[in-house]
């Protein structure tokens, strides 16, 4: 089994240095992710603004109890990343990468239940652009921007945690199969800080699309 | 500038010439396989293949230039017919803003300048750095392919309903380009960013770094920050092409003016992207070539962030005759004034350094007031853009034409090419012929002023931007124009020729040509793979001249 | 390893802030009956905001780095509002 080095990158004085630069730069990365998320919640927010009763009555189509359950399955994914971080640095290979493992299995449950709830979309056929049948809104305009925007978003959402679940279940391949050789800390540091952000953008999404029906 | 004059003709002739040998091979000659230089993570080299990547879509840029000026020579418009004019300067523009100025400094000078300026070995993430380099190119293909399979006529700016529903040419495939340019963008930011909080050599605090690194963080906050919405705008585009969704179209529900707020929220702040590395080569050439310290070094410094700050807070100023209500657009001129505040503490500080120093003209020198003067007529006239009631008259004219190309070719670019010109005996380890410079710095300022002067007047006498055929009374006036632009097309041949030529026939240039100060000079020149032979320890502020 | 600067929180810790978030989970969900008028949407955005908080404080370990890493964590979200009060500032008085 692989483990953390303790040598450090030519380029560092120390290994703390190379993680709190890895830190520092993942946020700083992070903080182009949020205005990345955040332009889209702008285009929600203005296009909400002229079409709420549309809005509202396409809100309400979707289902709150796969949207709470995706939550939840989240929040304990993002608990287990935190406390395999801790496990790897304190060198406790085994519970560290269980937990890992278990987070990334976590993540694709999520991808699982996001796919059931667009099959059920499509089923529907209340795929904008493609497949929409107008016929079953009120609104018809300001639904299927919603929807739009539904699917935009939860899909730039969905693609972030397949790149997530690459990377964290990468690393785990990575330290299982590695025998004797090392990985830098702040690999480990800058995986579990952009898993969290993936969740932060859920827990933002979450309400955004669907608690908000009223 | 007291001295007597021939101490002055001392500095600049007599260099020091002697070339130390160095104990390791140059990042040139480490390893000189085309593998050593397509898979490098060293900084240095990926400056170099920047070099030929932007200089090349700059080429490509410059002859849609030619082009179009040639056209406007007569008021029919002779040669290309109105569509092919407007897919003329729409590649002019996306490559002119994406493709070279956006990366020039930055992503040239400053990977190439910046570790070696903190005394790293390189920057913080050097794969990252590579990638970026490969996004880049894969950007460009994109671009390309949409130039070559029919253009896009939309210009730069890509505005909606028309890009998103009317126009017919490929803009997706541009969009595309564009989309994942910024990716580019983003990884050099964060890398800067990592690289200059985290790697600066021992003793090299804030108040020690050159302004040169100053300004290169507060473009990369500005890159890490604004990119990122204009490539969600740019993937609503493509959408709404794609899909026939419409957030930006009315007719379907969506808001046009809503694609210009995220539009401009990034491309305000990119013209501050373009023009900040520009100030900061400018504040090194002057400090070199006055022999003084930059005078009020942490105002300079300051006002950089100042100015990427405030860049955020002006966009809606693009948008005054949009249907933008009008008491954000009291709020947008009122706010845009304010950026000529830490614009002008740049240029008086500048200016004063130069009356503290004893001034050598030399090249770089040369660029660095042509830029004083140009970005100074450009930054005014931006104050003109910036008033409400005169805006709605020249809004769309040739007017801003002029203004923005005063700041963006007549600021950045005569900065970037001070800013080659000042390193480029560090990057090559060759000397420049001194006098073909000067030559070609005077006749880019010639060409430059005879250019675009003349487009002042034209807009406000009224001309509109983006046509092709004008009314006979404006085409003396462009005539004017199109023969400034021969000149300054002949002003821009001349450096591509005799740095090139440098590069065989050029004298060996030693460590510190210019006797100037700063970390990158005391590393051999060109710099050894790992660019300082043991980490340098900094105990003194930046530009301590002695003489 | 031992750096002072170099602390997490302790699994105990953890364990109390994945139960905050479940709680906050409960509280948004729940927040569906409550009436419904201006504030929901309000209500529901800063329940979210709680939730990032504890994750950004303690699951990213805000807490446990120097200022110059918050100089991004909060610079991010501080350009967001710039983003949102200037756009509105348009909207709004239109």
């Amino acid at each position: 089994m692989g483990h953390l080095s303790q040598q450090v990158h030519e380029a560092y004085h120390d290994a703390p240095h190379e993680k709190r630069t890895g830190y520092l730069g993942m946020w700083a990365f992070l903080s182009s992710e949020i205005l990345f998320f955040g332009a889209f919640f702008l285009a929600y927010t203005v296009i909400r603004s002229y079409h709420l009763e549309g809005f509202r009555e396409a809100a309400s189509e979707l289902s709150l109890f796969w949207g709470t359950l995706n939550t939840a399955v989240l929040l304990v994914s993002s608990y287990l990343i935190a406390f395999g971080e801790k496990a790897l640095e304190a060198r406790k290979m085994k519970a560290g990468l269980w937990s890992w493992g278990c987070a990334a299995f976590l993540g694709v449950v999520f991808l699982a239940i996001k796919l059931y709830e667009y099959w059920e979309k499509a089923h529907k056929h209340h795929i904008p652009g493609l497949d929409f049948k107008a016929e079953d809104f009120e609104h018809p305009h300001s639904a299927e921007l919603f929807q739009f925007l539904y699917f935009s978003m939860t899909g730039l959402h969905a693609f972030h945690l397949f790149v997530g679940i690459c990377w964290i279940g990468g690393m785990v391949w990575w330290f299982r199969s590695r025998k004797g050789r090392v990985i830098q800390p702040t690999y480990v540091t800058c995986a579990a800080l952009y898993w969290h952000f993936v969740d932060l953008v859920w827990v933002f999404l979450y309400p955004l699309l669907y608690l908000i029906r009223a | 500038m007291d001295k007597p004059a021939d101490s002055q003709r001392r500095d600049i002739h007599h260099p020091p010439r002697e070339v130390e040998p160095s104990a390791e091979p140059s990042y040139l000659e480490h390893d000189r396989s085309l593998k050593g230089w397509l898979l490098t993570t060293d900084h240095k080299r990926i400056g170099i293949l920047y070099l030929f990547t932007i200089t090349f879509f700059f080429g490509i840029a410059a002859f849609a230039a030619a082009m179009m000026r040639a056209d406007l020579t007569t008021p029919q418009g002779d040669l290309v017919i109105s569509e092919t004019y407007n897919k003329l300067f729409t590649i002019h523009g996306v490559l002119m803003v994406w493709f070279f100025l956006v990366p020039s400094i930055p992503a040239v000078l400053g990977n190439f300048l910046l570790p070696l300026m903190l005394g790293a070995k390189d920057v913080a993430f050097p794969r990252i750095n590579l990638a970026s380099w490969y996004v880049f190119v894969a950007a460009g293909l994109f671009t390309l392919y949409a130039m070559v399979a029919g253009g896009v006529d939309t210009g730069w700016t890509f505005y909606t309903p028309y890009s998103s529903t009317y126009s017919n040419g490929h803009v997706i495939s541009m969009a595309m380009g564009i989309f994942i340019a910024g990716f580019s963008s983003i990884f050099t930011g964060v890398n800067f960013i990592a690289t200059v909080h985290k790697m600066r050599a021992p003793g090299l605090t804030w108040g020690r770094l050159p302004l040169f690194v100053w300004s290169l963080y507060a473009t990369s906050l500005v890159m890490v920050l604004a990119t990122p919405v204009l490539a969600i705008t740019m993937f609503l585009v493509m959408a709404e092409r794609l899909f026939g969704v419409g957030i930006f179209d009315p007719a379907l529900g969506g808001d046009p003016i809503l694609f210009q707020h995220l539009f401009w929220f990034y491309s305000h702040p990119a013209v501050y992207i373009m023009i900040l590395p520009g100030f900061g080569a400018i504040s090194e050439i002057i400090a070199t070539f006055s022999r003084q310290r930059v005078f009020g070094y942490s105002v300079v410094a300051f006002s950089s962030l100042a100015i990427a700050g405030l860049g955020f807070l002006v966009w809606g100023h693009h948008m005054f005759v949009s249907s933008q209500s009008v008491y954000a657009g009291l709020v947008f001129s009122l706010l845009s004034f304010l950026v000529a505040v830490p614009s002008a503490i740049k240029v008086f500080n500048w200016t004063v350094t130069m009356i503290l120093g004893r001034v050598q003209f030399t090249t770089p020198l040369l660029y660095a007031v042509g830029f004083l003067g140009l970005f100074t007529i450009g930054g005014l006239t931006g104050l003109f853009l910036a008033t409400l009631a005169v805006d709605v008259h020249v809004h769309d004219t040739y007017f801003v034409v002029a203004h923005f190309h005063y700041i963006m070719v007549g600021g950045m670019v005569m900065g970037y090419l001070g800013g080659l010109h000042l390193w480029w005996p560090k990057i090559t380890g060759r000397m420049y012929h001194e006098w073909w410079g000067r030559i070609g710095a005077t006749l880019i300022f010639i060409g430059f002023n005879l250019t675009f002067f003349p487009q002042f007047l034209l807009g406000y006498l009224g001309m509109p931007r983006r046509y092709h055929t004008y009314p006979e009374e404006f085409q003396f006036l462009n005539v004017m124009s199109t023969a400034g632009a021969t000149i300054l097309g002949l002003g821009y041949m001349l450096p591509l020729i005799y740095l090139i030529f440098s590069l065989w026939k050029g004298e060996k240039a030693p460590a510190n040509p210019w006797r100037a100060t700063g970390l990158e000079w005391t590393t051999p020149s060109p710099p050894p793979k790992h660019n300082f032979e043991k980490t340098p320890v900094v105990d003194r502020e930046a530009y301590a001249y002695e003489d | 390893m031992s750096h002072p600067e170099e602390e997490s929180p302790s699994n105990g810790l953890l364990l109390l802030v994945l139960a905050g978030l479940m709680m906050l989970l409960v509280v948004a969900f729940s927040l569906i009956w409550v009436p419904h008028g201006w504030w929901s949407p309000v209500l529901a955005m800063t329940v979210a905001a709680a939730k990032a908080l504890l994750i950004i404080v303690y699951f990213m370990r805000a807490r446990y780095h120097d200022r110059s890493s918050w100089l991004f964590i909060f610079g991010g979200l501080f350009w967001l509002g710039i983003l949102f009060t200037l756009t509105f500032a348009d909207y709004l008085t239109r």
